[in-house]
């Protein structure tokens, strides 16, 4: 067998190993040399080769390379060069290394145990979050979002709370939001989740699409721009956005509920307000409430909630108020004697 | 298809001949034998995984011949076949694709040389030059050899120990990951840089190693 030389040595005549063509011809033969190359590839390959005269020169000159590098086994010199990798690790490396090891295993446990990125926010805060992949979230107040570890920024858990996301396309990357038993996949779009601690997730979604799934996964509903869906104990029920163009409505300050549970609304309330609103009980909670406010007036509308519903409101004793349940068959307070 | 062929002779497939150990079809041992490699069961399971890859990349790579590429894959496995157990320095897949690559380009060389002795045209100092690029293509070949062993030691541990792992032992870039407990995706980049470093100093004549990456332990 002949040495393997390079046969376009000179300058003018080589290709350039760092071209794109140089690099891509260096990755085939990487392929070939230490990769599966199943027949698929050799076609793949082979269509490459022969697209143009070029890149069968790049791939050659990148292949005698290799083939030289093989011929260092019967060089003289080749001992030296290949023994560090080929001879067994000497003795008194071993407890160096497994305490090199050690050591690195440490690094490693700190490193991966390190805080996924988390955020809150206040009652009555909001923050805009920039996420490391281009994605911007704007946390509602007194929610908690956190990346499912360090390594995935695009996996997200709204623990409780409500966010608007803006997501940033990257193909291949989903981005997801987990939201009590539901998750929101999605690639590329604007849209909203809440997580009430009384009505399930509700998912609202102003640009592109997103799919929701339900806690075991088994159900899935796809969402266009516009649609709302709602994740409970009931399963995924779909409606429409009452404007299309406008979820995550709380960003302009605004609250708007059909037909909602007043436990959830006054969850909503708290989030915004320094005074606690507390209902006196979980029947009470199940009022329905329909209505659209304005958060800076949220006061007000507390206020007249004893007009619409069977409730009054009384001190806490903390500071705080309460909503207590009246009897319906009673007349409502304000026309008591 | 090419694929599904088989080869022509039998000659590289265990043969039972003088051979202590094919007569036990059951004897686990693999690599650890002695005696030739086509004595042994590791022989006959490269032949069956590498064959249809061997012969699919030699076509793809030289086209169809001639020489006919199964020929070939088939010279290499006989080479293999011949190999005593202590010569084994590389795994048998690398084995077969280099030594079936190296005779691809013989055959071509020795084709371009006797296409160049028919040609009329030719100066007539073509006929009896047959030794001088033989001798010139040593020389070249020994300047440029001693030239990539300087490359290669020079290169930061990590780049050279990948490189001959894979260069001189034929291992696969995720035998080498396992090995040195790093992921694959790092050997293959380690290598990457390593060649093209080799590359550059076969074309400019001198060594240079910017473009390396330091990191020691990164994992993907």
């Amino acid at each position: 067998m002949e040495p393997p030389i390079i046969e376009d040595c000179r300058v003018n005549e080589a290709v350039d190993p760092d071209s794109p063509i140089g690099k891509t011809a260096r990755d085939w033969v990487l392929a070939v040399a230490g990769e599966d190359f199943p027949p698929e590839r050799s076609r793949l390959l082979g269509a490459w080769l022969d697209a143009d005269p070029l890149h069968r020169r790049a791939y050659e000159q990148a292949e005698s390379v290799i083939l030289m590098l093989g011929g260092l086994r019967a060089s003289p010199i080749a001992g030296s060069i290949g023994r560090p990798a080929v001879r067994p690790i000497a003795r008194w490396r071993i407890p160096a290394m497994a305490a090199g090891g050690l050591l690195a295993a440490c690094l490693a446990i700190v490193v991966v145990t390190l805080p996924a990125p988390a955020y809150e926010t206040r009652a009555g805060e909001t923050r805009l979050i920039a996420l490391s992949d281009g994605s911007q979230v704007t946390l509602a107040p007194a929610s908690s979002l956190r990346a499912a570890s360090r390594w995935r920024p695009r996996a997200l858990s709204l623990e409780r709370g409500e966010a608007f996301f803006v997501v940033a396309h990257q193909s291949g990357q989903p981005f997801t939001v987990q939201a009590g038993d539901a998750t929101v996949r999605v690639i590329g779009t604007r849209f909203n989740v809440h997580h009430g601690a009384h009505r399930g997730v509700r998912v609202e979604v102003e640009q592109g699409a997103v799919q929701v799934l339900d806690g075991d996964q088994d159900r899935a509903v796809t969402l266009r721009a516009g649609q709302t869906a709602v994740a409970d104990a009931r399963g995924l029920t779909v409606g429409a956005l009452a404007r299309s163009d406008q979820a995550g409505e709380w960003r302009q300050g605004r609250l708007a509920y059909d037909d909602a549970p007043l436990a959830e609304v006054v969850a909503d309330l708290n989030r915004y307000s320094q005074r606690p609103l507390t209902i006196d009980s979980a029947a009470t909670g199940r009022l329905k409430v329909t209505a659209a406010l304005d958060i800076a007036q949220a006061d007000r509308f507390v206020a007249e909630l004893p007009r619409v519903l069977p409730v009054r409101l009384a001190p806490d004793g903390r500071g705080g108020r309460v909503l207590v349940a009246v009897d319906p068959k009673r007349p409502p307070e304000r026309h008591a004697p | 298809m090419f694929e599904a062929k088989t080869p022509k002779l039998r000659v590289v497939r265990p043969s039972g001949v003088g051979s202590d150990v094919a007569g036990s079809r059951g004897a686990e041992l693999k690599d650890a034998g002695k005696g030739r490699w086509r004595d042994r069961p590791s022989y006959s399971a490269t032949y069956a995984r590498e064959w249809r890859d061997l012969c699919a990349f030699l076509r793809a790579r030289f086209g169809p011949g001639p020489p006919d590429p199964e020929d070939v894959a088939q010279q290499a496995f006989f080479k293999l076949g011949e190999l005593e157990g202590a010569e084994r320095l590389e795994s048998p897949r690398a084995f077969v694709f280099r030594v079936a690559i190296n005779l691809m380009l013989d055959e071509r060389r020795s084709q371009a040389r006797a296409s160049r002795t028919l040609d009329a045209s030719a100066p007539l100092l073509a006929l009896d030059s047959e030794e001088t690029p033989d001798l010139e293509r040593t020389l070249i070949a020994k300047q440029q050899m001693s030239l990539l062993e300087k490359v290669v030691q020079g290169l930061p541990e990590r780049h050279r120990q990948y490189l001959l792992a894979n260069r001189l032992e034929g291992q696969s870039f995720v035998a080498i990951a396992e090995r040195f407990g790093v992921s694959q995706s790092l050997v293959r980049k380690t290598v990457e840089e390593a060649l093209a470093v080799c590359q550059r100093a076969l074309i400019h004549g001198t060594a240079d190693y910017r473009g390396l990456s330091r990191e020691r332990s990164r994992r993907s």
